[in-house]
């Protein structure tokens, strides 16, 4: 019976087209991935055939292919309701569950042969890709069968069949399509939240068991794996991957029961609803010859009422439907659950301030917006045919273009109901977190202006689609083609002008500094073209109207030339004048007013720039010792213009004849007055060799005039640039002044991009050990210290401020100027900024501290204020004094999220601190560390400046974050400070992931190695102070500061740092500067067991039993084991006296702990809740949860 | 006025050619249009109906080019499908007022009064806020007619509309179509030989797309009177016979009874017999010889 049924089902699938399209679809899609550079699963240099690659692949596709999974199970048996062919089935003398399995496990089989594509594809892909050169050969590892073949087992194979039983048993029990679609969301819903819970790594072991398909697991297992591990080890079968593959399985089991339960051979009841029974009697009977007489009206107004009539009955019906709600709730739910996250850094959260809320609300809910559109205009084109009424329908006197706009209306009914259900969830959102100042006005911009238009360009095209196709489902399909082609891969391989990609329309940045900035025409100019575009579809679609019963497209096609009429050829015509009209104006503001530079162009540059001019970065040049700024800003019209001083001098050994310059291209005028000829020029690249009228003898100087202007105009494809804003105007000075030599920091650092250009290696930056370098600084390396000054002009009502003291402000020809000048020398590293502020000031030991903040934004002035002097207090006491008489802050629009610190000024985004809501005491108050690092860096950074060295970059970062942490510290403890470490761990170990070039030691840091010199700076600084003493270590950084700051050239660096150090390290600790700066050492240290028993005096015997580990990393990430015996901290809390993070410290001492089990025991005064190794994440630890343990109470002996 | 149909032909894309040559004049009045299954009658009712298109020939109605003038024969056209579903979850009252929307009656209290009275005239009326989702196959086929006679239509087409209504059913529905005024076109195909006799004033028999005869129920069988012999025999004896010159046989009380239409008595052994509509259709489709 049952191998009947399934050797029929499985003929049946393998004779269906279909089952052939789904294993194609698969495999080039697989194959694609393959043969693409940019389609990367996993870090940068992993195979793309390695063990791991091939893991996550499958986990994605059949996460993603729960597409291809929902429409082979749901047919399985719902194909016989929708034939009609139950009957017959149902009437022979076959069982239940010959029946059920059969077609279940046919289903089954026939899915798994289709996902063998997955493999198949990946494995043609690592033999072709290569040979054909679509990529590098060294992105491929060799093959190894049970690389496949795990994988396969234990993550595809248990997907199908869990998401497959889901699809199996909706359909199966509803009988309907749609109620499997639903399926579909919720799965997505879940994957979804799991997805975005990752965000907190915290969670990621829960979400690891919550995900079906087994993809969040495999992170959780190989979540710190480095490359090499990547590259050679499976993802071993154990721990969360196979409790959460034991759990989903047993979820299966109990769906298929219930389907099983449920299900019966009786015929359905057909229609819904209470059949009606008719009394067998005829009563009213009267003459069907005279009814009354009607007055036809057939006008453009009574067919428009009509078409509205429809349209709100089609909205009513498709409202009505569970799927519909159901959709909706899915969204809505996974809204909130988004909403909990709001922009969340260091786990804390902004307030919930409109826009915040807006983005979060509509960007999580867009999703379910497309597939209410894809789902609902194919049930709208459809339903009348099938439900037969199409013959009825058609034969009714309303014109087709009727009947096409009836529906378009619909979905327009629809999707403002969704948007207004956004707007209500956004709203509350907003009020369940205590916000009040709701701003209507952005949520009618962005919710009706602005995606409600983009959604019906999608509803248009949607339903033109279906009107094209023979089968809805082919439109579905073709729909999910279009959102995957154009929304997500046109960008990926380059093809990145919205002018060609269909009906996206680009979107907007909304500030509470500067508003809608240059935005909104951007938006209205698209929404236009694609409108227009939209119109010509609809033309089309009512000429192809499926209307009678020739719906082959070829027939309508022959009949659509008779249905033409003027009108539709005018709007034919008006629509396709408008969409080449805005085209041509689209086109004239990004490609002429603006340059159209694709991600790949840029590179292009990079490595253009590089060739042809990389031979300069030896030549001897000036070095520039004072600028003069004169800056006059138009933020109402996006432009700017200056005329500055710049002095250079020789402080080579050798007569200097020429000089280079490396200049921003999209200036608007850029020229250097009295430095001599033009010799060489590349606009392009900006680049540009000046020959000096008489050659710069050593020592001697030359000063030149500087004419630099930019003048924005359109808009660009890409980002715009806002460093001069209506409000929030921030200019850096590589913005406008030219850099006098050639800039290494325009080179690609990439080795695969390297190579795909045809460079050779990155030259790296020298070793610390060698002299090269030593005579340049890091943060501008065309200078030294320079003099600065500035007068700047901007509008009245704007306040505008640059590094230095503000000597004069006044008032000229209707504009607002101000004079800054510096008394000390600088780094060649200074901004402009401006905007509409108020202004918080305090003074602090004579020092002046000064918030800028946009009117409303408040929340955390007083936070910094406070930062700025627990760091100035902390800095000034332990290395040495603060250079400057004042330190200000000044906020700029969230269009970048960083703040950034010049000499006694320290631009601030209004992204990163001033909404954070840090009222509940156990989230981590980021402003404040912001603050307290920002500041750190007038020591670190603008006392001491490394040279251009590897390594050098840990006396700036991991300083600043050091000093950050101990101020910190200082005003939270230690407790707390634990929680921030984890964070800083967990991205250390994540970075590693995702190194580009070659992990390095901290002392040999580059610079694009963020996770090392800030996160592995952050916990080794930390560390060190915590083994020899905080007050010792400050010693150490202020010998250090003391005999380096303001230095000139040679500078120093991360050698000269530790020199210093080891001097007040005791020789027992020596290894300590070996193991944290010099090596990459990763500890695997873990509680396995703690107990306690009371002792007679009230005090409580801890034993405390660990397992320890030690390991030598490479730069490739491989491990060694090394035995060892250092000083580790052992330690013991108690509970949580209020909320997490306020445990007590009971205990903490240093132990030495050997490789191996170790035990501990201790005697603490209270009560024990909490013990373990390293309980506060010092030292750099694989695994930094397992580290504390709940302490049982020891049964008595 | 009346429905001309001049050499309309189609052909589809399958091959199958489903109008051949296709010419018939249809006055006013019930117009029967009988065939077998198969025959292309749903194909000509679909192409007067708007929604086929044909390769050739022409179809007017009055001065109204039916095959160019779409809308126009929309306005005044009612059409009962073969075969249609409805909105489940809406009721009937609903329903024929979205339909009598559609079809121009604009004026709400007119589209009320139209609903009323047709709801009331093909029995539904107590049934009107049901869904139609529970309506049974009956109450659907005279929904079916009262749709199709909103808006006060000159032309109504009628597709095998008792088809698979049972005998009190197709009672009830032969009454309600024969109330429909006789100053309107009403074509109603069948292969239900016995719906056109009690019905229709005009008929036509069509088969593989071929019209084979046009006139009146009375003058055609009339014209049949002795020529039909028929003949009482054991089943047996059926292979006996030339069955070209038989034109149908079927079983009366275990014996079998063969009908031959003849100038004169095909073997002499058949008795003349007074000639039914079913024996011109027989005649005229071809012989429908069961079981031999």
């Amino acid at each position: 019976m049952f191998s009947a049924i399934l050797s029929f089902e499985l003929s049946y699938r393998f004779r269906r087209p279909a089952t052939w399209v789904y294993f194609s679809i698969l495999l080039a899609l697989t194959f694609a991935s393959m043969c693409s550079d940019g389609i990367v699963f996993g870090a940068g240099n992993v195979h793309k055939n390695g063990p791991f690659t091939i893991a996550v692949m499958m986990g994605v596709f059949s996460a993603f292919g729960m597409l291809i999974n929902s429409a082979i199970f749901s047919v399985a048996v719902q194909r016989d309701f929708e034939l009609n062919a139950y009957s017959l089935f149902f009437s022979t003398p076959i069982t239940k569950a010959g029946y059920l399995f059969g077609r279940f496990f046919g289903a089954a089989i026939t899915a798994i042969f289709v996902f063998t594509a997955v493999p198949l594809g990946v494995f043609l892909g690592s033999l072709i890709a290569p040979a054909a050169g679509w990529i590098d050969i060294a992105k491929v590892g060799p093959n190894s069968l049970v690389f496949y073949v795990q994988p396969f087992f234990t993550l595809v194979i248990p997907s199908i069949l869990i998401s497959g039983s889901l699809f199996f048993a909706v359909a199966t029990l509803s009988r309907r399509m749609i109620f499997s679609y639903l399926g579909n969301v919720v799965l997505l819903v879940a994957y979804l939240i799991a997805f975005s819970a990752i965000n907190d790594f915290n969670n990621l072991k829960t979400v690891a068991l919550l995900d079906p398909f087994g993809l969040m697991a495999i992170f959780d297992i190989t979540r710190y794996w480095t490359l090499s591990e990547q590259n050679t080890q499976m993802v071993p079968f154990t721990g969360t991957l196979l409790l959460n593959r034991a759990i989903w399985i047993s979820v299966t089991a109990v769906l298929f029961s219930v389907c099983y339960y449920f299900f019966s051979f009786q015929v359905p009841s057909g229609a819904k609803g209470k059949k009606i029974s008719e009394a067998d009697k005829d009563t009213a009977h009267g003459d069907l010859s005279h009814l009354p007489k009607v007055s036809l009206v057939y006008t453009f107004g009574s067919y428009l009422r009509f078409a509205i009539n429809d349209a709100i009955v089609n909205f009513f019906n498709i409202v009505r439907q569970l799927p519909f709600s159901g959709i909706v709730t899915a969204g809505v739910s996974f809204m909130f659950f988004a909403a909990q996250n709001l922009q969340s850094l260091y786990g804390t959260q902004v307030y919930p301030v409109t826009y915040s809320v807006i983005e979060i609300a509509s960007g999580s809910f867009r999703l379910f917006v497309m597939i209410i559109i894809t789902l609902f205009s194919g049930e709208l084109v459809w339903n009348e045919r099938e439900l037969k009424l199409n013959q009825i329908y058609d034969a009714l006197p309303v014109p087709n273009w009727m009947q096409f706009w009836s529906k378009v209306l619909t979905l327009f009914f629809i999707n403002v109901l969704l948007m207004t259900v956004v707007m209500a969830c956004g709203i509350l959102i907003q009020l369940s977190k205590g916000y009040t100042q709701i701003d209507i006005t952005q949520y009618i911009v962005a919710l009706y202006l602005v995606a409600l238009p983009k959604y019906m360009l999608i509803s248009i095209l949607a339903l033109f689609v279906q009107v094209l196709v023979s089968n809805k489902f082919i439109g579905h399909f073709i729909m999910v083609v279009y959102y995957v082609v154009f929304l997500i891969a046109f960008p990926m391989i380059g093809l990145e002008h919205y002018l060609y990609r269909l009906f996206v329309v680009p979107s907007f940045t909304y500030s509470d500094m500067n508003g809608y900035g240059p935005y909104l025409p951007r938006v209205y100019y698209y929404l236009v073209y694609w409108g227009a575009f939209a119109l010509i579809l609809a033309v089309k679609a009512q000429l192809l109207w499926p209307r009678g019963t020739d719906e082959t497209l070829m027939s309508r096609i022959k009949a659509a030339r008779t249905h033409l009429t003027k009108g539709y050829t005018l709007t034919f015509v008006v629509a396709l004048a408008i969409f080449i009209g805005t085209g041509a104006m689209i086109y004239y503001r990004s490609d002429v007013q603006n340059k159209y530079l694709t991600a790949k162009d840029k590179e292009k540059q990079q490595s253009e720039y590089e060739k042809k001019y990389k031979k300069f970065e030896v030549k001897p040049q000036p070095k520039v010792i004072a600028i003069s700024v004169h800056m006059d800003l138009h933020p109402e019209s996006r432009s700017y213009s200056s005329e500055s001083d710049i002095t250079l001098q020789n402080r080579t050994t050798s007569s200097i004849d020429s000089v280079v310059t490396t200049y921003n291209s999209d200036l608007t005028t850029c020229i250097i007055a009295g430095m001599g000829q033009v010799i060489y020029d590349d606009k392009e690249l900006g680049f540009r060799i000046y020959k000096l009228d008489k050659p710069l003898q050593p020592g001697d100087s030359i000063t030149v005039k500087l004419q630099e202007g930019l003048e924005l105009h359109g808009f660009p494809n890409g980002q715009f640039d806002n460093s001069i804003a209506a409000n929030g105007t921030f200019i850096h000075n590589s913005d406008f002044v030219p850099t006098f030599m050639y800039g290494r920091d325009r080179e690609l650092t990439e080795k695969d991009k390297r190579k795909k250009y045809g460079l050779g290696p990155l030259t790296e930056a020298p070793d610390p050990e060698s002299a090269r370098g030593r005579e340049y600084n890091l943060l501008a390396q065309d200078a030294d210290w320079i003099r600065y000054e500035c007068v700047v002009s901007t509008v009245p009502d704007q306040i505008a401020i640059s590094p230095g003291y503000l000597q004069k402000e006044w008032m000229a020809g209707g504009r607002r100027f101000f004079h800054y000048k510096m008394d000390a020398p600088i780094l060649n590293f200074f901004s402009i900024l401006s905007g509409k502020y108020e202004v918080a000031k305090e003074t602090y030991n004579g020092i002046s501290l000064e918030v800028y903040y946009h009117h409303g934004h408040t929340y955390n002035v007083g936070t910094m204020m406070q930062g700025m002097k627990d760091a100035i207090k902390y800095a000034s006491d332990n290395f040495s004094p603060y250079q400057f008489r004042q330190a200000r802050i000044i906020e700029f629009p969230r269009y970048a999220s960083f703040a950034q610190s010049f000499a006694n000024t320290i631009p601030f985004s209004e992204n990163i601190g001033f909404i954070a809501d840090v009222s509940d005491p156990s989230k981590i108050d980021y402003p404040y560390y912001v603050t307290a690092h920002e500041i750190a860096h007038q020591w670190w950074g603008h006392q001491i400046c490394g040279s251009v060295q590897k390594g050098s970059v840990m006396l700036v970062e991991s300083m600043a974050q050091y000093t950050s942490l101990m101020v910190m510290k200082q005003k939270y403890g230690l407790v707390k400070l634990r929680r921030f470490l984890k964070y800083e761990l967990d991205r250390y170990l994540a970075g590693r992931q995702f190194d580009k070039t070659y992990e390095k030691p901290l002392y040999h840091a580059s610079y694009e190695q963020q996770h090392i010199f800030y996160q592995k700076g952050s916990n080794v600084m930390c560390a060190m102070q915590d083994y020899i003493d905080e007050a010792n270590f400050n010693k150490a950084m202020s010998a250090f500061i003391r005999a380096n700051q303001f230095q000139q050239a040679p500078y120093c660096n991360s050698v000269d740092y530790l020199d210093t150090l080891s001097h007040y390290t005791p020789d027992s600790l020596q290894y300590l500067l070996n193991d944290m700066y010099r090596s990459i050492i990763l500890y695997g240290n873990r509680c396995t067991a703690a107990s306690y028993k009371k002792l007679a005096d009230h005090k409580y015997e801890v034993t405390i039993e660990v397992e320890a580990e030690k390991y030598k990393a490479d730069s490739m990430g491989n491990e060694t084991k090394v035995s060892f015996a250092d000083y580790i901290d052992i330690g013991v809390l108690s509970a949580p006296v209020k909320g997490p993070y306020t445990e007590r410290q009971l205990y903490l001492a240093k132990h030495l702990v050997k490789t191996g089990k170790n035990t501990f025991t201790v005697t603490v005064d209270e009560e024990p809740a909490k013990a373990g190794i390293d309980i506060y994440n010092k030292l750099i630890d694989r695994d930094s949860d397992d580290n504390l343990k709940d302490v049982s109470k020891a049964s008595a002996k | 006025m009346q429905l001309s149909i001049q050499k309309l032909n189609k052909t589809y894309p399958n091959g199958v050619h489903a109008l051949r040559d296709v010419t018939l004049d249809i006055p006013t009045g019930m117009f029967g249009l009988l065939g077998p299954n198969g025959a292309g009658k749903s194909s000509l009712m679909r192409t007067i109906a708007t929604l086929q298109q044909a390769d050739s020939g022409t179809i007017t109605l009055g001065n109204i080019d039916v095959l160019q003038q779409k809308d126009e024969v929309r306005k005044v056209l009612g059409y009962l499908p073969q075969e249609f579903g409805l909105y489940p979850r809406v009721n009937a009252e609903m329903l024929l007022d979205h339909f009598a929307r559609l079809k121009g009656i604009s004026s709400g209290s007119e589209r009320a009064q139209v609903v009323k009275t047709l709801l009331q005239r093909t029995n539904l009326w107590d049934h009107r806020k049901k869904n139609l989702g529970g309506y049974s196959g009956g109450m659907k086929q005279r929904f079916g007619i009262a749709q199709a006679l909103l808006g006060n239509p000159r032309l109504i087409i009628v597709d095998e509309p008792t088809a698979g209504l049972d005998p009190t059913e197709r009672n009830r529905f032969h009454n309600l179509l024969s109330e429909i005024s006789e100053n309107v076109i009403v074509i109603l195909s069948t292969h239900i030989i016995e719906d056109v006799q009690s019905l229709c004033s005009n008929l036509a028999i069509i088969s593989t797309g071929e019209v084979r005869m046009t006139g009146t129920p009375l003058a055609t069988v009339a014209s049949y009177r002795g020529r039909v012999w028929k003949k009482l025999i054991d089943k047996h004896e059926l292979s006996q016979y030339d069955r070209t010159s038989l034109v149908s046989n079927r079983l009366v009380a275990g014996k079998m009874e063969i009908t031959a239409v003849s100038d004169s008595n095909p073997d002499g052994s058949f008795e003349v017999a007074e000639p039914t509509l079913e024996d011109v259709y027989f005649s005229v489709v071809g012989n429908s010889l069961v079981g031999a």
